[in-house]
């Protein structure tokens, strides 16, 4: 806090003070009673089972869609010469892109000592990992007999063959499989000390027995703290260059081929930029109805959306950013094929899709330079749907521009998906969902635990002060 | 359900005593307390860390950070040598050319590796340290402890430590709220003898696909093998070699239609007969083979005979037909011990005996260590080396009756 005030400048917007991390008078039994009560609630309520529906429906489609596909072979998706890499890969590193920003919540602002990522890290960690299993879906499906997908893997096998490690391919095997395996872990040892919560509160039988299996015989000693402190401060050491080097990974599929378009040094950092937007856009997205639904408010306040939406303008001129300089490079570089890729990419067949791409992602945040437009939830609302968009629309550009004139003119095409491409796609969103909702309704939302060490009752020294007005029995 | 047990007769006495406070500044001056009293085996609880308590509780630092580096240390080394075994020494496969073990194309996967690691071992470190899972404690049965993980604080003595005493009188002092008696657990803790059946079984049942896998592994069998998925091990045609049930000879590959002629081969008959000709010679032990040639010798035909030569036979035959070709002189220099059979040597007086049906036939069907040349010339070609190894024959042994009148010497007339 700051010890003068700026002239005309209500203490809440000095950009010294840092931002409430929780609105005041949330003590430690209301933030148990409120996370823990939206797990504990003895009736579903109604909206839930429509929303689950919906979302098992769409789960559905996606698996008659997978079942066509295995049983007739990629011939059903549009994938054809010269565009042999369509919507599978579009929408795997579009899942995976949304699948950053969890990690980098918990992870990185961890590092940064950025408390208020305390309300929303859980949340984000819990939408990585989905985001990581949708997009572990396109890979895996489109080698096209997946009943041979171990092949993917340094497996022993009976023709003494083993994968060539000096294809990007792999290192995107390992990158994608080795970033969920720690989000998972990292997610499920941040719930542990809330799951015990969750089973010293419960009543009913299945549910002590369910949630004290989870939590391990988490007792909350001083020991055990430690050691989870350290454990937790290490896997944030060890995600934090994790999640920077995935969607770098992620890009060397592209930059390491040598095809104009792709084969470029900016994509690394191009591609985790444009990650971390998309999936600040998508946890915007989903975090703006959670609240007003589960009634965390309180918890999940203005401020936390608004630095959400500041950080989505940085990284979505960032993009826009490597945008013009992927121009300027075409340019610069006297590449002849190259000049052709970018001019193609925004005056071709596709131009469309380019300026879907430019106005979804570097136009429409740039409403947040305004506070109010921040704080606005509507506002943010259709800026993150259109983020989510324009970043689907990156991918595609990128993918389908590059191929689409090959080098041999003979083999120039167009692509289109076909309905099987987009009922798989829009499926993938019904696997996204139903985890989602089910997350919601048996997990700790909001990681109580670390919520409670940012309010003044956590602190020594605060506890008698707050002792009156905390204290609710 | 816990007051429930809580209320069971204490049968070996309690497992310790536990005092419940209501915040973190009285919970942190009791630890101080309780650590400067000399309390040994006690713990502080909290539902959230509490900044401070190690060194309120003298909790030593843990060795986590230590496992951790050694584990990560070992993804790096094994990643870089699967890399190495995998890619450099067990399979080591040209790929556009590139070098087979660089560090650079190695470094996604041993950064990944390290980090897959690293990451179990900061987790299941974490989980062996704090020697979980602990599904039973005595602490769960104490209903003043189900607030401990939400908004109360306690501290746990336990019955072992030396200072205990059951009524918690010193915990009072320190300003403890409540002070309750943490009973034993009343389970033996050992597992039911069915739960130890049930387990041998399961154990024996998981064990019968390892075992049969492996038997498959020694044994031979003439049974066809499973095709879990056929891919196209299966496919719908018909085989060379297999009855047909669609046509009337039941025979799966069918003849050529009557009358086909083909592609590459002459129509004339006369030409593929090397045995009957204008004129025949018998070779004793043979049979009769043809003296003539079948063609018409112009000086086309003769051109070609000598390309086709100089292409097939020469190496072997040499260029003047004497069996000296180069191959010859290679493998007589190698060693003079080898088995190797001089080709046969047209100018000689068996090769000068051979008929023109006899050369043909060796071209065509090869003669001793001679392969067939059928399918390297045609029958044309195959009569115009004929023709020009006749040719051949008589420049070496020409006499000067052979040379065209007129150009006659003096001394023959």
């Amino acid at each position: 806090m700051t010890d003068t005030a700026i002239k005309g400048v209500p203490a809440e917007d000095d950009p010294r003070s840092r931002v409430p991390l929780a609105e005041p008078g949330t003590g430690l039994t209301k933030i148990t009673d409120t996370v823990a009560g939206i797990a504990e609630r003895p009736e579903t309520p109604k909206a839930w089972y429509v929303a689950f529906t919906i979302a098992l429906s769409l789960l559905g489609v996606l698996g008659a869609m997978l079942a066509y596909l295995i049983w007739n072979g990629v011939g059903v998706w549009g994938n054809n010469n010269p565009v042999f890499w369509g919507w599978p890969i579009v929408n795997f590193v579009f899942w995976v892109g949304i699948g950053h920003a969890g990690t980098l919540i918990s992870a990185i602002l961890f590092l940064t000592r950025q408390n208020w990522r305390t309300s929303i890290n859980r949340f984000a960690e819990a939408m990585t990992i989905f985001a990581v299993a949708c997009a572990a879906i396109f890979p895996g499906v489109h080698i096209g007999r997946v009943w041979l997908a171990f092949y993917l893997f340094p497996l022993p096998n009976q023709m003494q063959m083993w994968p060539n490690f000096r294809s990007p391919l792999l290192w995107d095997v390992f990158a994608v499989g080795t970033y969920a395996t720690v989000s998972l872990l990292f997610w499920y040892m941040g719930m542990v000390p809330d799951l015990a919560t969750l089973r010293d509160r419960a009543r009913h039988k299945v549910r002590r027995f369910a949630y004290g299996l989870l939590s391990l015989g988490w007792t909350g000693s001083g020991r055990q703290w430690s050691r989870f402190e350290k454990a937790y401060l290490i896997l944030a050491g060890l995600a934090t260059p994790l999640v920077l080097s995935v969607h770098s990974v992620v890009s060397f599929d592209f930059a390491v081929s040598q095809l104009p378009g792709w084969h470029t040094t900016i994509f690394p950092p191009y591609f985790v930029a444009g990650a971390v937007f998309s999936g600040f856009a998508m946890v915007v997205t989903l975090m703006v109805p959670a609240r007003q639904f589960f009634g965390l408010k309180h918890l999940i306040t203005m401020n936390h959306l608004e630095v959400m939406n500041k950080i989505i303008l940085t990284t979505g001129s960032m993009v826009g950013y490597a945008y013009a300089m992927e121009f300027f490079i075409a340019w610069y570089s006297g590449n002849a094929y190259e000049k052709f890729a970018f001019i193609n990419r925004a005056f071709g067949p596709y131009a469309w899709a380019y300026w879907t791409m430019v106005s979804c992602n570097v136009i429409s945040p740039q409403i947040f330079w305004f506070k109010k437009a921040r704080r606005s939830i509507p506002i943010m609302m259709v800026v993150a749907v259109f983020v989510n968009i324009g970043m689907w629309f990156e991918r595609f550009v990128i993918t389908v521009t590059s191929l689409h004139r090959d080098f041999l003119p003979s083999s120039w095409g167009y692509y289109r998906p076909t309905p099987v491409d987009m009922l798989t796609f829009l499926g993938s969103f019904g696997l996204f969902f139903t985890l989602f909702l089910l997350f919601c309704r048996f997990l700790p939302m909001v990681a109580m635990a670390e919520v409670k060490t940012v309010v003044p009752e956590g602190h020594a020294g605060h506890g008698h002060g707050h002792k009156e007005g905390a204290s609710h029995e | 359900m816990s007051s429930k047990q809580a209320a069971a007769p204490v049968e070996q006495g309690p497992a310790g005593v536990l005092g419940v406070f209501h915040d973190v500044d009285s919970l942190l001056a009791a630890c101080r307390r309780m650590r400067d009293a000399g309390f040994t085996r006690w713990e502080a609880h909290s539902p959230f860390p509490v900044h401070g308590l190690d060194e309120a509780a003298g909790i030593k630092p843990t060795v986590l950070p230590w496992i951790v580096l050694a584990c990560g240390l070992t993804g790096t080394s094994c990643a870089i040598l699967m890399q190495w075994w995998m890619n450099a020494h067990d399979y080591a496969y040209i790929i556009s050319g590139k070098p087979f073990f660089s560090l650079p194309a190695n470094i996604p996967v041993a950064f990944e590796m390290t980090i897959l690691f690293s990451a179990f071992a900061a987790f299941f470190g974490m989980l062996g340290l704090n020697k979980f899972p602990t599904w039973s404690n005595p602490l769960f049965r104490v209903p003043e402890f189900e607030r401990v993980t939400a908004d109360r604080f306690a501290i746990v003595v336990d019955a072992k430590d030396p200072n205990f005493k059951a009524d918690g009188g010193f915990l009072k002092q320190i300003g403890a709220k409540e002070v309750v008696v943490v009973p034993a657990d009343p389970s033996s803790g050992k597992f039911p003898l069915w739960f130890h059946g049930l387990g041998a079984v399961a154990t024996l049942a998981a064990m019968i696909p390892v075992a049969l896998i492996l038997r498959a592994r020694f044994v031979t069998s003439e049974k066809p093998q499973i095709h879990v998925v056929p891919d196209m091990d299966f496919q719908w045609k018909n085989k060379a070699q297999t009855s047909s049930s669609v046509f009337a000879d039941q025979r799966t590959m069918r003849l050529p239609v009557e009358g086909t002629i083909s592609v590459d081969q002459p129509v004339d008959a006369n030409l593929l007969d090397f045995r009957n000709g204008a004129s025949t010679v018998q070779v004793e032990g043979v049979g009769t083979f043809r003296n003539d040639l079948p063609m018409e010798v112009t000086e086309e035909l003769l051109a070609m005979g000598e390309e086709r030569y100089a292409i097939y036979c020469a190496p072997c035959h040499g260029r003047g037909g004497y069996g000296d070709g180069p191959i010859h002189q290679r493998a007589n220099g190698l060693s003079k011990d080898t088995n190797w059979v001089q080709p046969r040597n047209l100018q000689s007086e068996v090769g000068l005996a051979l008929s023109t049906g006899q050369i043909y036939d060796a071209i065509t069907n090869g003669k001793g260590t001679m392969q067939p040349y059928a399918s390297q010339l045609s029958v044309e070609e195959r009569w115009a080396v004929v023709a020009y190894i006749r040719a051949l024959q008589r420049s070496q042994n020409a006499t000067t009756a052979d040379l065209p009148a007129g150009v006659q010497p003096e001394e023959s007339k």
